[in-house]
């Protein structure tokens, strides 16, 4: 089998990802701005998914290359197989647990199929590469990613409490026509938020694209070209345009009632930890950044009136997720891009 | 709409510019002064045009109307804008039902000198009423006082309504059919402010749940 056609397969799928990609995170993006009317649906979910696609193209290449950092498996054609494998598995694991109601994370999902291919093809883990702890934030290899996944909820939530007491220790003494401007406010701190989601999660499909391109053509450049940061996030746009009103609901609505100042405030912690995320190289769960913002923001004004199951949820998410997603990679390429491997070889 | 809430601990350290608490307890202590002088009327003889009740009455509303007019302007309230609304709204209904019962005993000229199950229920109006300003001043800084409070509150609505059936009877084993209906009139005038002070109870006990 000519590996190019592998390679478009391997193309198709990562968009086909980032799509679903875009569709569930896209309105965890958009969830409060439309839930507190601040702005309107329709123009919510086209700034959204402008701004997406602008952070994939303008959003730089740390994140894709932190991605790649987890495996060091050789540019040859058999990646191929190894990555459609991993992003299959991603996107049926993502599908499974939606219809069986298990709690999921798309970039946990990613993450898993990833290492499950790599460990069924190689018969083992020496292609992983684990990298360095360094103190945490210099982290390198796997340890970034898994550093990075679990500790940007916290963080989330954390910045989520902290800025919702500052800004009513400011606005403590407010008259209400503040509302006005903390709609024009969320306006910004959702573009901005969707800017850094856009280039944080389409570098992780991109990321793999590139690695697939190399493998194809190892003279190709590291450098992720001009055309797959379109492909990835136009891929990512048309998901926050396909819109998820129950997630809308979930994040909006369903942890507690949020407000303007609070969705402001939520949309600022989780917009300051993605960006950080973006630019430092770290692959972060977006959905689960906003969910724990939200929480965070709850939890300050008042902890009992704050959903909490959502948290087990995410707790589940990261239990499940990463193993999940890895046995279905194994499946997968055991039943079926194992045999398109031989194909090449042969 | 819902709006941001300030925590109590916080407003210690950032003063709030209206402070929804004092401006409640300062119309809930206007509202037992004006039940007091109610009751002060009533055991005098109410004789005469009763304008205690009046001018205690007129001050209420001007702190309702301070309240709504802060409650329109100000972003972050210490609890939810419609609670406060309401608990506002609930509590000048207990003073409104003060001045009308005046008016009543004013426009139906009874002699209530004689009647002491009206001067009963006229005390038992004021333990209510005192009961919510107790409410209302634990509110910011001991929920489980208010809640005790609110529900003391809300037990005079009970002791009010025993009282007005032991006068019920004894009224209707008179003949006089003239001055029957007249008093009756006045017993369900004065039923019906414990009803309102039961109503600002479980107003609190609401607030008090959703504060904890």
């Amino acid at each position: 089998m000519d590996p190019h056609a592998l390679l478009i397969s391997v193309i198709l799928i990562s968009c086909v990802f980032t799509y679903t990609n875009g569709f569930q995170d896209g309105s965890s993006v958009a969830a409060t701005a439309i839930a507190t009317k601040a702005i309107p649906p329709y123009a919510t979910i086209f700034i959204v998914a402008l701004f997406e696609f602008m952070g994939a193209y303008f959003g730089g290449s740390a994140v894709a290359q932190a991605i790649r950092s987890i495996t060091s498996y050789p540019d040859r054609a058999s990646i191929l197989p190894v990555l459609a494998s991993g992003l299959t598995a991603a996107i049926f694991w993502n599908y499974f647990t939606r219809a069986v109601k298990i709690p999921s994370s798309s970039t946990h999902a990613l993450i898993g199929g990833i290492l499950g291919a790599v460990i069924t093809e190689s018969h083992g883990a020496q292609y992983i590469t684990w990298g360095t702890i360094d103190h945490v934030i210099q982290a390198t290899g796997l340890w970034k990613v898994i550093f990075s996944l679990f500790l940007s909820p916290l963080i989330g939530f954390g910045a989520g409490y902290l800025l919702l007491l500052i800004m009513i220790a400011l606005l403590i003494r407010a008259n209400r026509k503040i509302e006005k401007v903390i709609n024009v406010l969320q306006l910004f701190v959702t573009s901005a938020l969707a800017f850094g989601h856009g280039a944080n999660d389409t570098q992780k499909a991109m990321g793999l694209i590139v690695l697939a391109l190399n493998a194809v053509d190892p003279s190709q450049s590291t450098e992720i070209p001009n055309w797959v940061r379109i492909l990835s996030g136009s891929a990512m746009a048309f998901g926050v345009i396909s819109f998820a009103p129950g997630i809308v609901k979930r994040i909006g609505q369903g942890i507690f009632k949020v407000t303007s100042l609070h969705a402001l405030t939520a949309q600022a912690a989780s917009a300051i930890v993605v960006l950080y995320g973006s630019a430092s190289g770290g692959p972060i769960s977006a959905s689960q950044v906003i969910a724990s913002s939200v929480i965070g923001v709850g939890a300050a004004q008042r902890g009992k009136g704050v959903h909490w199951l959502v948290a087990r949820d995410m707790l589940a998410a990261w239990f499940f997720t990463i193993p999940g997603a890895a046995i279905m990679a194994f499946l997968i390429h055991a039943v079926f891009f194992h045999w398109l491997e031989l194909l090449i070889k042969g | 709409m819902d709006n941001a809430k300030a925590p109590n601990w916080l407003t210690k350290i950032f003063p709030p510019q209206n402070n929804f608490y004092e401006l409640l307890i300062s119309q809930s202590s206007k509202t037992l002064e004006g039940v007091e002088a109610l009751k002060v009327w009533i055991d005098s003889g109410a004789q005469g045009r009763c304008e205690t009740v009046r001018t205690f009455e007129h001050e209420a509303d001007d702190i309702v109307k301070d309240i709504e007019k802060k409650l329109t302007d100000t972003f972050i309230t210490p609890f939810d804008r419609e609670d406060i609304y309401d608990l506002s709204r609930n509590l000048d209904e207990v003073i409104n039902g003060a001045k009308s019962t005046c008016r009543e005993i004013e426009a139906l000229q009874i002699n209530v000198a004689s009647d002491n199950f009206l001067k009963e229920l006229a005390a038992t109006l004021v333990e209510g009423a005192r009961c919510l300003l107790a409410t209302f001043e634990y509110l910011e800084r001991d929920l489980p006082k208010a809640a005790e409070q609110a529900e003391l509150a809300r037990r005079s609505e009970n002791r009010t309504s025993k009282i007005y059936r032991q006068a019920v009877r004894t009224l209707f084993a008179g003949d006089d059919l003239k001055l029957i209906a007249k008093t009756k009139e006045i017993y369900n005038s004065l039923l019906s402010i414990a009803q309102r002070i039961d109503i600002v109870g479980v107003k609190l006990e609401h607030v008090i749940v959703k504060l904890r």
